[in-house]
């Protein structure tokens, strides 16, 4: 095999002359970065990869895994000189197991009029650097991944935390109609906001957050002690949570709808009440509370209830659509605001 | 703080707001970043004079399901051995007995970068893509053989190096086969059908699901069902792989969640060469196998090896599988200074992989 060799200066006339060649650099990809003959491609292989070409599975073309560069290889690999280098080799043999030694082999049983460049990068840098790259004047990505930087979430222990609406989670809580207000634990707890928006009636749909000001006789309280999972029947709580609501504004006081994170069991309760007493459809009221509140998320078995209860609704006594001049959609239940995803 | 005074054999460093405490052969910190696990250095190891990445667990022992994920994570980083998986190189604590035990530092190669910020910046080319995923499902097959389901793979969760080269990251979240999917986990774009909609016995096809959006991405440069919410997710699902049967159907365990699917609209499956139009056909035909919304159809990773897509990189005999991983403990309930010590008699009997046999 290490007969195979071109002279640093047979490479150099081939240069200057233009002549079509394939330069293939075999070392690492930092020293390729820093430094290569003009024109080279890196061919750095995974491990996993050489094994591969040495089974003979592979097409020897996958050693370049950039498009543009593989088509100018596959062109004239078979065609054309090919010249290998490593750092410093004089003899590819010395070491059997080496990739430059085995992408020869490879190579010229392919067909390939293959040779390694005798004395590697280090000799012919040495005498003709003018052919040589170096990093500052190389913009071009043969390999795109070794320009990659690990940013500021790094490979490790990112789990891209939940929620990922945290940006829209307002600190405040959201008035949805005049004097019902939608909100978190953290809300529930806050005496001087609760204050500043007049609330007087606490509905708690959580088994676990406390009732913060239960001795304090100008609050009243409704909870509804159920979490936030797929066998939890909320809407058995539906009338009485409506109900409560409903005092509230009567009375023109402030009421505030909060489970722990105000996403899911808060808004599934908020939603029946408009379904209800504001006449909304499940697709009205949805759309109406997300434009107040745009992170909200109820669970698909609440939503399920919901569906459910736009059923009762529709055909229940109280329903608005026994009035004759309805015209209310109230069967179709998907979301208008998905409709736009279907594209 | 327990006290001023420095483990024996240890040096001490403040970055960002954090003591780090660790054994004089890591040299050189640098912060690389955070999560919610914990805190990420660079550091020089001087035993080997290799890059490492140091990550110290954020209050390992607060609650008892805190100190629980530790030994999770800890028990299967040692079980795992496979160039596809991180390897643990080390892991320590900065204190000579069971009562000062209180921090714990894992070792792991530097890779350059992750599969999330290589997405972010550039367009894989296919033979990248190819190259990739067939990693991916290598370790996959690995890991599952042990009985291990990571539950959480996506971009981020994947370190690669700037030779292509990959490995499966983050097992803390990993759980039994048979442990019911509770509450949120993390990004939900990679996550299948079967775990947001709350099946209680979801298994390792998950992992598979999540390779298919991950390729998908490669393919066409963007995530496959960018939704910000579950109820969005769900319906960009059905869009591409159509409204499932009657026979999926009835394997939805929540009436409710069952009756909510029937109450949107029918869609039917979406021609994916018209989706993927660059991909090969093979491609394509094993994206179908991963994006199948019924988990007992959906291919494995053993299966997805040996799928035409696979002919030029597969090789059984290089695929290797991994002894059976004893989870028996994700049945007991222990409170914290059960667990802390039996992580630290997993720190105590730690031999790095490169050191056995050897």
């Amino acid at each position: 095999m290490s007969g195979y060799y071109s002279s640093p200066d047979r490479l150099r006339h081939q240069l200057v002359t233009g002549e079509t060649l394939i330069i293939l650099d075999c070392r690492s990809v930092a020293d390729f970065s820093v430094s290569h003959i003009q024109g080279a491609i890196n061919v750095t292989l995974p491990s996993l990869m050489l094994r591969r070409l040495k089974k003979g599975n592979l097409n020897i073309s996958c050693i370049i895994q950039n498009n543009e560069a593989k088509e100018k290889f596959n062109k004239s690999w078979k065609t054309h000189s090919v010249v290998l280098y490593d750092d410093c080799s004089t003899d590819t043999n010395a070491n059997p197991t080496s990739v430059i030694h085995l992408l020869l082999k490879k190579l010229r049983n392919d067909g390939s009029a293959a040779s390694f460049l005798l004395g590697g990068f280090s000799t012919f840098e040495e005498r003709f650097p003018e052919h040589c790259v170096r990093q500052e004047d190389n913009n071009e990505a043969i390999l795109g991944l070794c320009n990659l930087k690990i940013a500021d979430d790094s490979a490790y222990g990112t789990s891209d935390s939940e929620d990922s609406g945290n940006a829209h989670i307002s600190p405040f809580p959201v008035e949805v109609i005049p004097h019902l207000f939608l909100g978190n634990a953290k809300n529930s707890a806050d005496s001087t906001q609760l204050k500043t928006y007049g609330i007087k009636y606490i509905l708690n749909v959580t088994p676990n957050v406390p009732n913060m000001f239960e001795n304090d006789s100008t609050f009243r309280y409704l909870q509804i002690p159920i979490s936030d999972n797929l066998s939890q029947n909320l809407s058995g709580f539906f009338p009485k949570a409506i109900a409560f609501i409903d005092e509230a504004r009567e009375n023109k006081q402030g009421v505030l709808v909060h489970c722990l994170a105000g996403i899911s069991r808060s808004v599934t309760v908020t939603v029946a009440y408009l379904m209800q007493k504001e006449e909304m459809t499940l697709n009205q009221a949805y759309d109406f509370v997300k434009k107040c509140k745009p992170n909200i998320s109820p669970n698909f078995n609440f939503l399920g209830q919901l569906v459910d209860f736009e059923r009762d609704l529709t055909h229940g006594e109280n329903s608005p659509c026994d009035k004759p001049d309805c015209s209310c959609e109230r069967t179709k239940s998907n979301f208008p605001e998905l409709e736009a995803l279907q594209t | 703080m327990a006290s001023e005074d420095v483990m024996k054999g240890f040096h001490r460093t403040e970055l960002i707001n954090t003591l780090w405490e660790v054994p004089l052969r890591y040299e050189g910190l640098i912060p690389l970043g955070s999560g919610s696990y914990g805190q990420v250095c660079s550091a020089i190891d001087r035993k080997y004079n290799r890059k490492v990445a140091i990550k110290k667990l954020l209050r390992p022992f607060q609650t008892a399901v805190h100190s629980k994920r530790a030994y999770r994570e800890l028990r299967i980083l040692k079980h795992m051995n496979h160039e596809n998986v991180i390897d643990l190189f080390d892991v320590f604590s900065p204190s000579s007995n069971l009562n000062g035990f209180e921090e714990l530092y894992f070792v792991f190669p530097d890779m350059d970068t992750d599969l999330g910020n290589i997405l972010k910046s550039q367009k894989l080319s296919d033979d990248q893509v190819h190259f990739l995923v067939y990693q991916i499902l290598r370790a996959l097959k690995y890991v599952h053989s042990a009985g291990i389901i990571h539950r959480d793979l996506k971009p981020s969760n994947i370190a690669v190096n700037a030779n292509c080269e990959l490995k499966l990251l983050d097992f803390g979240l990993a759980r039994q086969t048979e442990e019911s999917m509770t509450g949120y986990v993390a990004t939900r774009w990679y996550r299948a059908p079967e775990i947001m909609l709350n099946w209680m016995h979801y298994n390792k096809a998950v992992d598979i699901w999540s390779v298919g959006c991950i390729m998908a991405e490669m393919i066409i440069g963007e995530p496959l069902f960018p939704a910000l919410r579950h109820i969005e997710h769900l319906k960009m699902i059905l869009v591409l792989v159509g409204t499932p049967g009657p026979e999926f159907m009835q394997k939805i365990e929540s009436v409710d969640a069952r009756r909510y699917i029937e109450s949107l609209p029918k869609e039917t499956k979406r021609e994916f060469k018209e989706v993927f139009p660059n991909a090969s056909d093979h491609a394509i035909d094993l994206l179908k196998k991963m994006l199948t919304i019924d988990p007992d159809v959906r291919i494995s990773a053993t299966d997805a090896l040996a799928h035409p897509y696979m002919e030029f990189l597969s090789d059984p005999s290089d695929e290797p599988t991994c002894e059976l991983y004893d989870q028996s403990f994700e049945d007991l309930e222990l409170n914290i200074s059960e667990w802390k010590k039996l992580v630290y008699e997993e720190v105590l009997n730690f031999v790095p992989h490169e050191e056995i046999g050897s």
